[in-house]
């Protein structure tokens, strides 16, 4: 891709780049390896239907994001997934270390509100201000979100590793 | 958060990656539906030009039974406060669900708690497609899959009324039925129901 517009991309650059980013968002929220595929192919095959066009790639990034968080939102509400999935489904770490899983642990039983924000922060450095946009948050929210989730893992972490 | 708790948090998420198995079944996956994006555009330009000939037909049959009136009266358009609020993904709008909104897709005689079966066994008889959607607007509404609408049909089905409070997220539901009337409901918290056009609220009893 030449230029500031982001160019078309194929479906393997697509999963190349992208598939990753949106399975770690899913199963960062709903901890079940078969919801974080499920919401990935669900994205990406709505990417291609979209066919837009982006100014840059972080707009595109952005889209892929919005439309990552609803996905998950519309699972996590649809009725018949409340009384079929259990809600230790996902009971496996994927392809984490067993023995270090200290922080792995603590996000696992993070009230679920707090995980978006949290990694959207964290782990792909987006603002307050992008977080709210992209989750149709107010900012306010966010940052109570974060705040008091950084205070649960915290609390949930052993406090000697961490001063 | 410390510097410590963030950069273990990244080597967790780190970690966190799809199998090589689901990325090359995603490729394939994607590839095929590359491979036919052009399709829904012709099919869709049918449908419109479909829609667009039942909507000529249409004024033209009301222009017709009111010439000869003295008075003039304007012809009286199809209701379009239901256009743009109801087409789903796949456009079915030659059935223009707001003029028949008024029509009851029920009878109102039916026996206290028995309108979420019959919502249940209508979906199941004549069922055109379920949209759905956060809001109580389907400009943008999802169409319910296979697994959704078994869903739905089973908790209508074990549903009685109740004197509790709805409470929850709330899903908002479109069903349009073949013989053109419209249901619209909602369920909340997964498991309490509300009916457009009923006051009571119902609550899927578990089995």
């Amino acid at each position: 891709m030449n230029g500031n517009k982001a160019g078309k991309l194929t479906p393997d650059e697509l999963v190349e780049k992208y598939s990753a980013m949106i399975y770690r968002l899913a199963y960062t929220r709903l901890q079940s390896i078969q919801d974080a595929e499920d919401i990935t192919q669900e994205v990406l095959i709505k990417y291609i239907r979209a066919d837009k066009s982006y100014n840059d790639e972080e707009h595109r990034k952005m889209w892929l994001i919005r439309v990552t968080l609803n996905a998950v939102k519309s699972l996590v509400s649809s009725a018949w997934r409340r009384h079929t999935v259990p809600l230790d489904d996902a009971g496996e770490i994927p392809y984490a270390e067993k023995e270090s899983t200290d922080i792995g642990e603590a996000v696992k039983k993070l009230p679920e509100k707090y995980r978006i924000p949290i990694h959207l922060f964290y782990y792909e450095g987006f603002s307050v201000k992008e977080i709210a946009k992209v989750s149709s948050m107010a900012e306010g929210t966010v940052k109570s979100l974060l705040s008091r989730g950084r205070e649960k893992l915290r609390s949930m972490i052993k406090e000697e590793d961490y001063v | 958060m410390s510097d410590k708790i963030k950069s273990d948090y990244n080597k967790y998420a780190d970690k966190i990656n799809p199998s090589k198995e689901f990325t090359s079944r995603l490729k394939n996956t994607l590839n095929e539906e590359a491979g036919k994006k052009k399709k829904p555009k012709i099919r869709y330009i049918r449908q419109f030009a479909a829609a667009a000939a039942c909507l000529i037909v249409a004024i033209g049959a009301a222009l017709a039974v009111n010439l000869g009136s003295s008075s003039r009266k304007p012809v009286a358009e199809p209701a379009t406060s239901g256009v743009g609020n109801y087409a789903g993904e796949v456009n079915t709008s030659y059935l223009n669900p707001g003029k028949f909104e008024n029509i009851s897709w029920y009878d109102k005689n039916l026996a206290a708690d028995s309108l979420p079966l019959a919502l249940a066994e209508k979906i199941e008889d004549s069922l055109d497609y379920l949209s759905y959607n956060f809001e109580n607007k389907f400009v943008d509404a999802k169409n319910a899959d296979s697994e959704t609408l078994n869903g739905i049909k089973a908790l209508l089905t074990g549903a009685k009324e109740t004197d509790e409070r709805v409470s929850g997220e709330k899903v908002y539901y479109m069903a349009v039925f073949t013989d053109g009337t419209v249901a619209k409901f909602s369920v909340s918290d997964g498991i309490y129901i509300e009916i457009s056009g009923d006051e009571k609220i119902y609550k899927k009893i578990p089995n």
